[in-house]
């Protein structure tokens, strides 16, 4: 179940800021904690992180005809 | 939700004032973002079939007070939150400035664990490459499960959004600012 509102940044970047790819990205967990992530999660959360990062910069790369072109 | 309870926890967290809020944790977000966003004005979204839902002011000053500790509260207008206007500012005008053409934008927010993709307003608009977006998200997804093995799931950013039925506990005005750290203070993780 998803709680973004209407008009997010997410809209905003995608059909003003005229980025191809925008997401919304939720971390780390789905709710025991909630906002207050506990501190043996907080790495492993930047780790997957930054594989979302590598994963989308690879899959925009190996785009045909895409935007960096 | 209203309860004496709340009202009376909320005075006790943040000594009574609403601008007194503590500082942003920075394990939770990891760039700061941005929700200060007008709805509906954007091109795209200038075919929407959602009904607009009208501003809603509460009556009592606790009341009001309490909108800030709400998941859903947008804020008094767009860019409102100094984080937005600087996020916007930096997209619209220092980019194209360093001639800096934007691709790919990642918004970092606690917590469920998923990929949502635009649009986030109303479900009837469809981005264009769609599927190209979506695809995208997967891949995402899977990458960050294939780390440690939790699931994110996939999902169009509208879908499920019940901060948008028209309750009173709803601030439907134009925004939606990241005042995550109010709904700490009384909020189980279930919201």
């Amino acid at each position: 179940m998803e709680v973004i509102n209407g008009g997010t940044a997410l809209d905003w970047a995608y059909a003003k800021g005229k980025f191809q790819y925008t997401y919304t990205i939720r971390l780390r967990d789905t709710g025991n904690h909630g906002f207050l992530l506990p501190q043996h999660d907080i790495v492993p959360s930047g780790e997957e992180m930054f594989a979302v990062a590598k994963a989308l910069g690879g899959f925009i790369l190996e785009r045909p005809g895409g935007p960096w072109q | 939700m209203l309860t004496d309870t709340n009202i009376a926890g909320l005075q006790t967290v943040y000594g009574g004032r609403t601008d007194n809020l503590p500082p942003f944790p920075s394990a939770r977000v990891l760039i700061p973002t941005s929700h200060g966003v007008t709805c509906g004005t954007p091109q795209a979204l200038k075919h929407s079939t959602r009904t607009p839902v009208p501003k809603v002011t509460l009556p009592f000053p606790q009341l009001r007070k309490l909108e800030l500790t709400l998941a859903g509260y947008r804020g008094e207008k767009a860019f409102q939150a100094v984080e937005a206007q600087r996020m916007a500012t930096y997209i619209s005008k220092t980019l194209p400035k360093r001639k800096v053409k934007p691709i790919g934008y990642i918004d970092f927010h606690s917590y469920s664990q998923m990929v949502l993709y635009p649009y986030a307003y109303d479900c009837s608009v469809l981005p264009r490459d769609a599927e190209d977006i979506a695809e995208a998200a997967w891949v995402m997804a899977k990458a960050a499960r294939q780390v440690h093995g939790r699931y994110f799931n996939v999902d169009s950013a509208c879908e499920g959004d019940h901060f948008n039925n028209a309750n009173v506990t709803t601030i439907p005005t134009h925004t939606y600012m990241s005042l995550d750290f109010g709904t700490e203070a009384i909020d189980d993780g279930g919201d």
